[in-house]
């Protein structure tokens, strides 16, 4: 199997006057957990969706697995939005039946452990949820799939401190040795403890990708203090 | 994939129609009764404002079937496909064209089920209502049966007339769908204004439609008056029959011709647009 996930090439985006992505490109490698870290506004989110298909790039490329977004990627994508994108008047199970229903990879148990361990019914209606509980239900829904690629949106933004210990043991642990979790965020210091690379990308082009290890020894500071260096305002 | 799209799409579309289908069965042999029963041929005010109210409330929720109907077409496309909701849509990992199958056909389904629901209710109010009895039944197959000798002749003619009617009727309505469809599509594109360009496409589409059928449509009936005035000047009434049917049929088949162009028309485009140009906020 080939050992790249992803490859973006000099993908451009403009919404309106902004340049959301600017000849952005990257290289992504199987099994790896690789924080994608940049200040609000700076493209994260608009590559997320590319790599999904939800929005088409101006310029460039984007290959997963070697094959554009289409079909054949969805299948192997894991991706959670950073919207309540789920059906509002569904309850949990029937969002269960449904994940079952299209993804192939959909492991029903693991989502219904990582319910009960969250404390969580799976007769909830979706609507009557808090904002935390409902992300805590989306994060359960994607990381219960056996993808190949995770695509993860801020996925402990809105969730308390104990259930994101919880939530990053669950990527930690719930994704297979092949798989690479691509994690956007801002809280870095959360989630540096998990993550093998970082990207760091700034006004939509790419600024710094390396290994954690390497940045650790090369600067002798954490991704924390880098970053905050980094994006000095 | 289709067929599990299909599933989950009746099952989303069904909790929006099945209450007003369920609440129009209910409420018609109540609003009959109240007419029925207000109507004391007396001078009465309060029973006189009664009867007036139950008649139009009942006007009202008929017209709420229709109007409703379309409405949830609109509603269940544009969440589906533009908001939040199309976040799982399009990482689905099925075809573009089956996810708008997969709307369409729930939605011609749900809106023939309103005119049959619509039937129903004009039926069982005519009956509570008192103008039909088990005599109207027997008078009327009374009566068909007296007159089927002379339309024998027909009954095959008849038969594929209802046939025509009924496809005539589900192409008008898949393509009236699809309009929506492309309004939605070409409003998405946009990156403010979204909801106003998806009216403002759906207008314009409508008036252009309207005007491409009429004329196509005029040399038929010129065809079709000057066959009437021929019969009418030579006395040969015996061909009128025939004339009218032809015409009926000529018609029906241009509409229905012109209707599956003017769907594909529309499909391709908004196939174009969701699988190329997707601009979700």
């Amino acid at each position: 199997m080939n050992n790249i996930i992803l490859e973006a090439n000099h993908i451009a985006k403009r919404f309106a006057s902004t340049l959301a992505l600017n000849d952005f490109s990257v290289t992504l490698e199987r099994g790896k957990i690789i924080g994608l870290l940049g200040p609000n506004g700076s493209g994260k989110t608009t590559m997320l969706k590319i790599i999904n298909g939800l929005l088409v790039p101006d310029q460039g490329t984007v290959k997963i697995a070697g094959n554009a977004p289409g079909t054949e990627s969805k299948r192997i994508i894991s991706y959670l939005p950073d919207k309540n994108y789920l059906t509002n008047w569904m309850s949990v199970k029937q969002l269960i039946n449904y994940y079952a229903d299209f993804y192939t990879d959909f492991d029903r148990e693991k989502a219904m452990d990582m319910l009960k361990r969250l404390g969580l019914s799976e007769d909830m209606k979706f609507k009557t949820m808090s904002k935390g509980t409902k992300e805590k239900v989306q994060l359960i829904l994607v990381m219960s799939r056996n993808a190949e690629l995770y695509c993860l949106d801020e996925p402990i933004g809105g969730v308390d401190p104990a259930a994101r210990d919880y939530i990053l043991h669950t990527i930690l642990s719930n994704y297979s040795k092949n798989a690479t979790v691509l994690i956007s965020t801002h809280l870095i210091a959360d989630i540096e403890s998990v993550l093998d690379d970082v990207i760091f990308i700034q006004n939509g082009s790419l600024r710094l990708h390396a290994s954690v290890d390497q940045i650790r020894e090369e600067k002798n500071m954490s991704i924390d203090s880098l970053f905050r260096e980094v994006y000095r305002c | 994939m289709l067929g599990k799209l299909l599933k989950h799409e009746f099952i989303a579309t069904g909790r929006m129609y099945v209450p007003v289908f369920i609440g129009t069965l209910i409420l018609t042999p109540l609003l009959a009764l109240l007419i029925r029963f207000s109507d004391i041929g007396e001078e009465s005010n309060i029973f006189n404002m009664f009867l007036a109210l139950s008649i139009f409330g009942y006007i009202m929720m008929l017209l709420a079937v229709f109007i409703s109907s379309l409405i949830f077409v609109i509603i269940r496309f544009y969440k589906s496909m533009t908001t939040e909701e199309a976040y799982l849509t399009f990482t689905l990992p099925v075809k573009t064209s089956n996810v708008i199958l997969s709307k369409l056909i729930p939605a011609v389904v749900c809106m023939v089920l309103s005119f049959v629901i619509f039937l129903i209710s004009i039926f069982l109010f005519t009956l509570i209502m008192g103008a039909l009895t088990p005599h109207t039944f027997s008078d009327f197959w009374r009566g068909f049966t007296e007159a089927y000798p002379y339309m024998e002749d027909y009954s095959s003619t008849f038969i594929s007339m209802i046939l025509v009617t009924i496809l005539s009727a589900l192409v008008a309505l898949a393509s009236l769908v699809l309009q929506v469809y492309v309004s939605i599509a070409i409003g998405q594109l946009m990156n403010s204004h979204r909801l106003l360009t998806s009216i403002g496409v759906f207008i314009a589409l409508f008036f252009v439609i309207q005007l491409l059928t009429t004329i196509i449509s005029i040399p038929i009936q010129n065809d079709y008056m000057r066959d009437v005035m021929f019969i009418n000047e030579s006395g040969n009434y015996d061909r009128f029959a025939d004339v009218m049917f032809s015409n009926y049929f000529f018609s029906s088949f241009v509409g229905i011709a012109e209707n599956i162009v003017i769907g594909a028309g529309l499909y391709i485009p908004t196939w174009y647009i969701f699988k190329k140009k997707l601009n979700l906020e």
